[in-house]
This record gives structure tokens, C-alpha cells and sequence, in this order.
């Protein structure tokens, strides 16, 4: 096998051995869907979201959301600034195989837990709540895309400058938790005063957030939302990689 | 041909210099060491033969192979264990071992390597779980898992208690019995002069002298101490005729005899003619802490 390969084999070893990556990746959304459920009413029909249930308007929107804010901003830089940290990818600078092969095994992990907890909660959503399937599936799809790539290069920005693995996990959660409020994940982005929706929709949380709300109704994703989450992607990226340092 | 030659090694960090002027061989098989006080440029000086920095000055040979330009071959001939680098906490050892094996050309046997180090107990243990002794002997297996030719081992018992201690110097014997040439960076006298076939003493940025651990003591000072409380009195003129014997003293009930060579042997010989017993011995020699303090002016700690 390739020392890739054989690297995500080990690193995906080494996230389901984690205390708590595999527990909160898949509980947390699979729990928010499950307990709104029990709301009577929920995955029905309702006028205010313009015929849509609160599942698939707000709930399953948010499940998707917080999972890859989550994975992206909180895990996975915790991860590689660990790794920093003590040394295993300065350890790897002196074997024959580069430290950015651990980073790319890192993404791939990463990447496939959020794939499978999407595809989780889609499946659980529909067949077992049976609320509506994303009826704009495309647009939905490319949503999910360009919010993963712009949380995921925000999550390798606070690994470049976290000196620690604690730090890292520390930073992450202060973005995350304020971006979901901004979002629109307490108050719906409709309710906020019109500054704070423009906000909503260019902070990477609340653009993944609104477009998953916008697509699975089967509307299209604002422009707004994909623009800032493209604008985010590559700012970060090249942020990230000025400071990345592998040791 | 050298199998390192290091030569007016040069490097600064921004205004600061690590590592002033240094210059050094190692011939393949044996155990090279580098001995100085932390922060003697010791680290630095490794890390340009292992690649990881970039000299500001002088030329490094390894191998034949310029360690910048030559990194990917350099890599698979020249093991490495760096200083305070770990392993994910729930990496399990043996998994360690196969994930490094599969980086390498031809690597060694990973259970081998487990038993020659006395891990094959904890294969299936997570890294965290280790002793400070059962990390580091994994760290060298790790720098032993490609099957090098030369392998740099930094402050490798840095850490341990006295017996795990004894236990990695046995094994360092044994890998280079192997024929594997070692370079070993540290900072206890002890260490080197047990391990080391030739050393060099480092400080600032300097190399003050190289020689076998023996040479380096005999070149600064042989001279001898013997201490001991004679069986029945006995005049201090017997000793001082010895030519090896340079002073004597008496400490209350006890003669201290200085001297050179063989002046232990001499001062014996005379004790069991009259037969007298020389009670609570003892002989302190030059070490290597004395011979560094001679030619820097400074102590090894």
C-alpha cells in the first residue's frame, strides 16, 4: 500500500479511537434530528416555512451544519496542532515520507466521516422521519461542497497559528459557536434585523446553513452565500498556508 | 572515505549563532559522540546532517550526499531520533513499526526489531500507555526500522532512570555490532565515555576537542588521588620516594597520595610488603567532566 494509504488506514484507526470525535460527529446531528422529531407536527407541513416541516426546513439544515462545523473547526485542527505539538510531524520531516501526506491523510478522515454522517442524516431524515428528501438535490450538493472547502481552510488556519492541540480545539469552538449564532440557528435568518441576515449569509457557518435551508426547500443557494463561502475558501488557504508550520 | 565529514559548519538563528565554526569526520562503525552542555549547538549541528536545517555556512557530507540536495536518498540510509518528538497517544506500537516499515525501500523485520528491543510485550500497548524507557526504545526502533547506515540518536537518555538507562546503552552496542554507524548527541559525561569510540566536545558553537573518551582525560590531566586509612602507621617517606608519586598528605587518620601512571600500583605494592591494609580505599581519576572543564574553562551541566 502507499504510504498514503497506509496513513489514512492509521489515521482512521486513530479517530475512532478518539474519545470523543466519533461519539459527537455522529450523536450530535443524529440526535438533533431525532429528539425534534418527537415535536408533534415536526415533519410536517407548515405554512410558515412556506410548505416545507421544520425538519427538513430547520432541523436537518442545521444537523449537516454543526456536523461540518464541527469536523472542521474544532476536531480536525485539534488533531494536527496536536500533532505539531508533540513533534510527530517534525518526526515524519525526518522519515522518507513528508509531514503534508499526514495533513492530506488528516483531510481524507475528515472528509469521509463527513460524507457518511450526511448521507446518516439524509437517510434517517426520510426513511425513519420521514420528512422530505432535499428537493433541490444539485444545488444542495454544491452547497455542502463549498461549505465544507471554506470551514475546512478556516479549521487549517486556526492549525497554523494554535500553538497547541488544547489551544486549537479552544479557538475553534470560539468561532464556531458565535458563527452559528450569527447563522441564524437561534433566531431564523428571516427574524434578525436586515444587517445581521447580510451577516448570515456571508460567515461561512450561517452561508453553509442558509443554502442547505434554501436547497433542500428547493430553492437555488444565493449568490451571496457561495460567493462569500468561495471568497472564505481561498483566504484562508492562503493564510494558512503562509503560517503552516511543520514544526 | 569519512562516512560524515562536517566542515566550518555554520549557522545563526536571525542574530543569535548556534553553531559558530564546526568541523568533524565519522568513520563508518563506529560511535561517534557529541558532548557539550545544552545549548552548545549540539541539536543544530545534527539537524544540518540530518537535512532539517539549512547550514548558513560550510559544507555537510553524508553518505556521500549533500543532506539539502539529496533529502529523499538521505532519508532512506539515515536513521533518526530526534529530541522531545512523540507518536499520537493512541498509536499502538506495533502499528507504529508497520506504518514507518511501509516508508522505506527495505525496511527491517518489525518484530525483530520489537524483540531486539525488549517491546514485543507491549506491541498491542498505545503509545501513552508507555514508561519513559518503552518510548524512547521505541523512538530508536523507529530510527532503526529503515535498515540505515547511519543513525543520529539525540539526548537518547535524557529522562530515564539509571537501570532503563544501562538498558538503552546495551542496545546501542548491540545495533552498532550490527554495523550501523551511530552519532550520539548528549550531555552526559558518563554516556559518552561508556558508548562513545572517538567524542567531540562542543561548546559554544565550537568544537574545543576530539579524541577517543580516554585521550581527551589523559591529554588534560592523569593524575590520581588515592585516599586511605592505613592498617598501622606507616611514614610518609616510603611514598614520597615513588617516582609516580608527586604529593602526600594526611587528612587525620588518613593518607592522600597524589600521583601519575601507574602510582596505584606502586602504593599497593608497597602497603602489602609490610603488609599493611589500606581500609576504606579510594582512587578518583580525571573523567571527562574535568578534562571539559580543562579545555573550556566551564562545566559539562
Amino acid at each position: 500500500m502507499s504510504a498514503l494509504g497506509k496513513m489514512t488506514a492509521s489515521e482512521t484507526r486513530l479517530f475512532l479511537r478518539d474519545p470523543g470525535a466519533p461519539i459527537t460527529v455522529v450523536g450530535i446531528p443524529v440526535a438533533l434530528l431525532l429528539v425534534f422529531s418527537l415535536i408533534p407536527g415536526a415533519s410536517e407541513p407548515n405554512a410558515e416555512f412556506g410548505g416545507n416541516s421544520v425538519m427538513a426546513n430547520l432541523i436537518a439544515p442545521l444537523a449537516v451544519a454543526i456536523l461540518l462545523g464541527m469536523l472542521a473547526l474544532t476536531i480536525f485542527p485539534a488533531f494536527m496542532a496536536t500533532y505539531r505539538e508533540k513533534g510527530v510531524l517534525r518526526r515524519l520531516s525526518a522519515s522518507p515520507v513528508s509531514p503534508s501526506t499526514l495533513l492530506m491523510a488528516q483531510l481524507i478522515v475528515n472528509l469521509v466521516a463527513a460524507l457518511v454522517v450526511v448521507l446518516l442524516v439524509v437517510v434517517i431524515g426520510t426513511a425513519v422521519i420521514g420528512m422530505e428528501a432535499p428537493a433541490n438535490p444539485l444545488g444542495l450538493t454544491v452547497s455542502i461542497v463549498l461549505g465544507t472547502a471554506a470551514l475546512f481552510a478556516m479549521g487549517l488556519l486556526i492549525a497554523a497559528v494554535a500553538p497547541t492541540g488544547r489551544a486549537a480545539g479552544a479557538i475553534g469552538s470560539a468561532a464556531f459557536f458565535p458563527m452559528l449564532a450569527l447563522g441564524g440557528v437561534w433566531v431564523p435568518k428571516e427574524h434578525l434585523p436586515s444587517f445581521f441576515q447580510g451577516v448570515a449569509d456571508v460567515l461561512p457557518m450561517g452561508a453553509t446553513y442558509n443554502a442547505l435551508r434554501e436547497t433542500w426547500a428547493g430553492g437555488d443557494p444565493q449568490l451571496l452565500q457561495l460567493g462569500s463561502l468561495v471568497v472564505f475558501t481561498v483566504v484562508c488557504l492562503v493564510l494558512a498556508a503562509r503560517l503552516f508550520r511543520w514544526q | 572515505m569519512p562516512i560524515i565529514d562536517v566542515q566550518n559548519l555554520h549557522k545563526r538563528y536571525g542574530d543569535k549563532v548556534a553553531v559558530e565554526d564546526v568541523s568533524f569526520t565519522v568513520e563508518r562503525g563506529e560511535i561517534f559522540g557529541i558532548l557539550g552542555p545544552n545549548g552548545a549547538g549540539k541539536t543544530t549541528t545534527v539537524e544540518c546532517i540530518e537535512g532539517l536545517r539549512k547550514p548558513d555556512g560550510g559544507t555537510v557530507s553524508v553518505l556521500g550526499l549533500d543532506p539539502r540536495r539529496d533529502t529523499a536518498e538521505l532519508r532512506q540510509r539515515l536513521g533518526v531520533q530526534l529530541q522531545e518528538s512523540e507518536l499520537p497517544e493512541r498509536m499502538k506500537v506495533r502499528e507504529a513499526l508497520d506504518l514507518y516499515a511501509s516508508f522505506y525501500r527495505n525496511p527491517a523485520n518489525p518484530d525483530e526489531l520489537l524483540d531486539i528491543l525488549g517491546l514485543t510485550a507491549k506491541r498491542d500497548s498505545a503509545y501513552k500507555k508507555l514508561s519513559g524507557g518503552q518510548k524512547q526504545r521505541l523512538s530508536i526502533a523507529l530510527s532503526l526500522i529503515g535498515n540505515p547506515e547511519v543513525a543520529v540518536l539525540d539526548e537518547l537518555t535524557t529522562g530515564l532512570d539509571p537501570q532503563a538507562r544501562r538498558e538503552v546503552w546495551d542496545l546501542i552496542e548491540h545495533v552498532r555490532a550490527g554495523g550501523v554507524t551511530i552519532v550520539l548527541v548528549t550531555h552526559f559525561m558518563e554516556e559518552a565515555e561508556r558508548l562513545c569510540d572517538r567524542l567531540a566536545l562542543i561548546d559554544s558553537g565550537k568544537v574545543a576537542a576530539i579524541d577517543t573518551p580516554a585521550g581527551l582525560v589523559a591529554g588534560v590531566n592523569d593524575e590520581q588521588r588515592i585516599r586511605f586509612r592505613p592498617s598501622r602507621p606507616i611514614e610518609d617517606s616510603v611514598f614520597a620516594e615513588l617516582p609516580e608519586v608527586r604529593s602526600v598528605e594526611r587528612r587525620g587518620a588518613q593518607l592522600v597520595i597524589t600521583g601519575t601512571g601507574n602510582v596505584l600500583h606502586a602504593v599497593t605494592s608497597v602497603l602489602a610488603r609490610r603488609q599493611i591494609i589500606a581500609g576504606e580505599l579510594r582512587v578518583d581519576q580525571a573523567n571527562l567532566d574535568d578534562a571539559f572543564v580543562a579545555l573550556t574553562g566551564r562545566k559539562l551541566d
